[in-house]
């Protein structure tokens, strides 16, 4: 049994085994799964019975991972399950980390020190930019309010995100509000402060705006002012950690103390303190994110085996790193930043050098492909499931782009060092500078590669459990000397399982069935339709004049199903809360045919969507009443609204495109924004037959409102997408005047994304929040 | 205390001496084959009466103490200067595992207290190594091993007694000849009342030639010094 078990586990890098073992346990205690947590701890007496090498310091793990367990287990509050809405409350605290402030406003996280766990953190949004420092304790009044969970499936899950750091409340302020500030920072986060201001400005007035918004962001971890294209294309190219500065901004922290150190012929233990200060001082100047705790702590424990002589097992001091910060911090395993900065270390550490055992050469070369591919290895499923991306290109543009980021980030430095003699920075800089702008067209250029990127669906949790455990049978066999070709060959079956999931072609999902999905994107209207041969029809893409609605709602939902390709989308009216979302998915998908009301094509409005199909093969159709596309055998989509000949209203809510699908029994009825005088007209020129799911005009507005209609067509389920708004939308007339016909009525504010599935005859309703 | 707390913090995952993985600690930092090995080498030869040197040929005297006795009176090894004794100082000195002179520190005051000729010992006196291997690795080997000796043995230990006051070049490419000239008078004793009338344990690392542990004996001895007893790590083979 002993020779099994020393085969499978040499007894080494016990910090990193315990490591692994405590976050499993976290992770069972926080989701309340105690069968797990009784199997690990069988397992782990088991192993003491039978592993004689674990024997003794397995013992002190065990009893250290249990503690930890109970720690955890007590650290954790549960989430306030009441969190009322309260105005004009006034908070008082600390402001923690770096305050966020732009042109639209200022964001901050507040400490405050009362006892009610809901408020102790506060997110505090703020439409003014303050000017408020790390530290200053503030008296602050605003309207407290729970963030609104998400409406759809793979939506950005912000309560969550907020309650890992152990905050269930946002603090919104008004306009012009200024908070009082009571105390200033002390003193040690004045001179940070003072010195990170210091580097901003020397860098901002030397580079170029966009060469100092990445330099800044790869020097600071800073990235609020990177613009959101470039840092969505830096994630395409799979090079988005040189923002999260860590190994190797430390490790050359690291050199550049030793080597100034040696220069000046410094004794062992000054090397050892200088070291250590120049990690603290670099941390406290970004805040700490985990990826520069994780590596500060890796080489501080690496700069004390120096010091003393010990050996530096760096898998282990990866665990001691890990453990320490879930010691701090027990939520932030559950961050992404947490998960990514451990598994690219965990797979360049010790993935690389078992991958390197399965070439029969070994040469400096093949070693520089090799490292981004452990690196790769580790975090794909990683990416895949939190962004949606699978970058390919990341393999080589890794190897390429490091060594220009290494040379910005020394230079950076260099310049960060000397930031009170602007003239010797100024000299650092501008190389640097000009590494940032080659870094940037390199970027460019990659993006466009055919096959750089793709983007896929979200895999079930499960599938990326079954792809480590694919992944750690592969290294189990491939560091065994005789290794069984038929359990590799399974293992890396299991593992491209992933592949298959995550590229399941999105029009393959309920082959056979109609599926009509509302989907919830705040005040505005949009609807999925998937045919039953999955073609996908998009009516109308939500949006908002303030901001970027789609981005966070629509675009999202599309990228979770593994959608790259929309044969049509179709937009009833040009309103900004209907027109938006169309024109970020013409930019971002695939899309084949565009079709607006024939009446308003010539609305300026549709000037952004005209630019934007400019270069892309895309059919236009120009929609009219009484016309009819035949998308499929059996699926019509037939446009009742509006003839063309009788224009006399030139309110363009009237004038919106009413569209109805018909598909065997069942049938659906989108008006758009239609109005009273509309639907009059509507009922006058057609004949309506009863219709299975309904579309509330307009948001559900009390001017929509024409009881004989509803009589008219009866529908069986009606849905009001609808948001936070300030019209009074949806009206309660309406959903009375609904609800007394027997329409069942869901709303899309309270039920998020309303999904029918339909085969013809049956009909499945589904609702994302219940 | 510390050796505990560095063995929890930085586990030593492979024999010190030949790489072998296992779980290893500062009571047992290298595997048993090693350990067998150099138990083996121990009385593998005969040794020279004096100074402790492993004779190739047999006899009780190498050829050098038969033409001159030696200002130290006794001289003592572990081991011959060969694979895992070699090795074992290597790691000492050059990767600066510090933790090896606990082990090493024992069997060296397990020499001392088995041979009764080296006994009574008033101090422990250690070589001192020069300014600039002090600074380059953070300690003096000879000290490390020197206060485990005194721990071990219950006596007192002084590493400031001796000083060196000449910067040597190192000694390892030398010939006998050039060693001797560059050690004469590097050594200094720097408080002559501590040392006067006591019996003294000289410990250094490696004893191949001799010439360390001879210049510094007989600087311990001008100093006053009753008589001065050697013990080293590793020793090298003679005729």
């Amino acid at each position: 049994m002993e020779r099994i078990l020393r085969k499978i586990w040499p007894p080494t890098s016990i910090w990193f085994a315990a490591f692994v073992l405590m976050s499993i346990i976290c992770v069972l205690v926080y989701y309340h799964i105690w069968p797990g947590l009784f199997v690990i701890l069988a397992l782990l007496f088991w192993l003491l019975f039978f592993y004689s090498e674990l024997r003794k310091p397995a013992a002190g793990i065990i009893i250290f991972t249990i503690v930890i367990a109970m720690y955890f287990q007590f650290s954790l509050q549960p989430i306030p399950a009441e969190l009322p809405e309260k105005t004009n409350v006034i908070l008082e605290g600390r402001v923690a980390g770096q305050p966020l402030v732009n042109e639209r406003g200022t964001r901050f996280v507040l400490h405050t020190n009362y006892n009610d766990i809901r408020l102790k953190q506060i997110q505090v949004i703020s439409p003014t930019e303050l000017d408020i420092q790390t530290g200053d304790r503030l008296r602050i009044k605003g309207k407290l309010k729970a963030p609104s969970p998400p409406g759809n499936p793979g939506a950005f899950d912000y309560p969550r995100y907020l309650s890992y750091q152990e905050i269930y409340y946002l603090l919104t302020t008004k306009e012009g509000d200024i908070p009082e500030i009571i105390a200033t920072s002390g003193f040690y986060q004045q001179v940070v402060n003072g010195v990170k201001y210091r580097v901003e400005s020397v860098v901002k007035s030397v580079l170029t705006k966009q060469q100092a918004a990445i330099m800044l962001g790869m020097l600071l971890g800073s990235i609020e002012s990177i613009d959101a294209e470039q840092y969505e294309d830096f994630q395409k190219v799979g090079i988005v950690h040189v923002f999260s500065v860590s190994g190797l901004h430390v490790g050359f922290l690291i050199l550049l103390s030793g080597w100034v150190c040696s220069l000046l012929g410094a004794s062992k233990r000054i090397k050892l303190l200088s070291g250590l200060i120049l990690l603290f001082l670099y941390g406290s100047l970004i805040y700490w994110p985990v990826a520069v705790t994780r590596a500060s702590i890796m080489a501080a424990l690496g700069l004390v085996a120096y010091y003393y002589g010990r050996p530096n097992d760096i898998l282990n001091s990866l665990g001691l790193a890990g453990i320490i910060i879930l010691f701090i911090d027990p939520y932030a395993l559950f961050q992404i930043s947490f998960q990514l900065s451990f598994m690219a270390t965990w797979g360049l550490i010790y993935l690389f050098p078992i991958i390197r055992l399965v070439f029969p050469w070994q040469n400096r070369w093949l070693d520089l492909a090799l490292l981004p591919l452990a690196a790769e290895l580790a975090v794909i499923p990683l990416v895949i499931y939190h962004f949606n991306l699978l970058s390919v290109i990341s393999l080589l543009s890794n190897i390429i782009i490091t060594w220009l980021v290494g040379g910005a980030v020394i230079l950076g430095f260099l310049a960060l060092l000397t930031c009170f003699l602007p003239l010797i920075a100024t000299l650092f800089l501008y190389p640097a500078g000009l590494l940032a702008t080659i870094i940037i067209k390199l970027v460019a250029f990659m993006v466009a590669l055919p096959g750089a990127y793709f983007w896929v669906a979200t895999p079930p949790v499960y599938i990326v459990v079954l792809y480590y455990a694919g992944l750690c049978i592969l290294i189990w066999q491939i560091r065994l000397a005789n290794s069984n070709k038929i359990v590799m060959l399974s293992a890396a079956a299991i593992m491209s399982v992933m592949l298959v999931v995550v590229f399941w072609p999105a029009s393959w999902q309920n082959w056979g069935r109609l599926e009509v999905v509302f989907i919830d994107v705040g005040q505005g209207d949009s609807a999925l339709i998937k045919t039953p041969r999955g073609k996908f029809i998009l009516l109308d893409g939500g949006g908002s004049d303030f901001s970027e609605i789609p981005d966070r709602t629509l675009i999202p939902y599309l990228r979770h199903r593994g959608i790259r390709h929309v044969d049509m989308v179709i937009n009833s009216h040009p309103d900004t809360d209907h027109l938006q979302g169309i024109e970020r998915v013409v930019e971002k998908f695939s899309v084949d045919y565009v079709a607006v009301p024939k009446l308003l094509k010539d609305s300026e409005r549709y000037n952004t969507l005209y630019q934007l199909t400019q270069n892309k093969r895309i059919q236009w159709l120009f929609l009219q009443g009484g016309q009819q596309i035949n998308i499929e055998p059996g699926v019509k989509i037939k446009v009742l609204y509006p003839a063309i000949e009788k224009q006399t209203d030139d309110n363009v809510n009237n004038l919106s495109a009413v569209i109805k699908v018909d598909y065997k029994q069942f049938s659906l009825l989108m008006p758009g924004d239609i109005e009273q005088d509309g639907i009059k007209r509507l009922i006058a020129d057609k004949d309506m037959a009863t219709i299975v799911i309904f579309k509330v005009p307009h948001h559900g507005s009390r001017y929509s409102l024409v009881p004989e209609f509803y009589q008219l067509i009866k529908p069986r389920f009606a849905v009001i997408s609808v948001g936070n708004n300030n019209f009074g939308h949806p009206s309660s007339d309406v959903i009375t005047v609904l609800k007394d016909q027997g329409t069942i009525v869901y709303r899309t504010d309270l039920d998020g994304a309303v999904t029918f599935i339909s085969d013809g005859y049956k009909l499945q309703v589904k609702n994302y929040k219940i | 205390m510390q050796n505990f707390f560095m063995d929890i913090l930085f586990p030593q995952n492979e024999c010190c001496v030949c790489r072998e993985a296992g779980r290893y600690n500062t009571r047992h930092p290298w595997c048993n084959q090693c350990q067998e090995k150099m138990d083996n080498l121990r009385t593998a030869m005969p040794t020279c009466d004096y100074c402790g040197k492993y004779l190739l040929n047999g006899g009780s005297r190498c050829e050098e103490c038969q033409a001159e006795k030696p200002p130290f009176y006794i001289a003592r090894a572990v081991g011959p200067y060969e694979e895992p004794y070699r090795i074992a100082i290597k790691v000492l000195k050059f990767l600066g595992r510090r933790q090896l002179g606990y082990c090493m520190g024992i069997m060296m005051a397990e020499v001392v207290r088995e041979e009764p000729l080296f006994w009574p010992i008033n101090l422990i006196v250690p070589v001192p190594s020069s300014k600039a291997s002090m600074k380059q690795r953070g300690f003096n080997q000879t000290e490390v091993l020197g206060q485990q000796i005194g721990k071990c043995l219950k006596l007192p230990i002084n590493a400031e007694a001796l000083r060196r006051i000449k910067e040597t070049p190192s000694q390892r490419e030398c010939t006998r000849e050039e060693r001797e000239r560059n050690l004469w008078r590097a050594f200094e004793v720097k408080d002559k009342s501590k040392i006067r009338g006591k019996s003294i344990l000289l410990v250094d690392d490696v004893y191949t030639t001799g010439s360390t542990s001879r210049e510094c004996s007989r600087t311990l001895l001008d100093a006053g010094a009753e008589r001065v007893g050697v013990i080293v790590w590793a020793i090298g083979t003679g005729y």
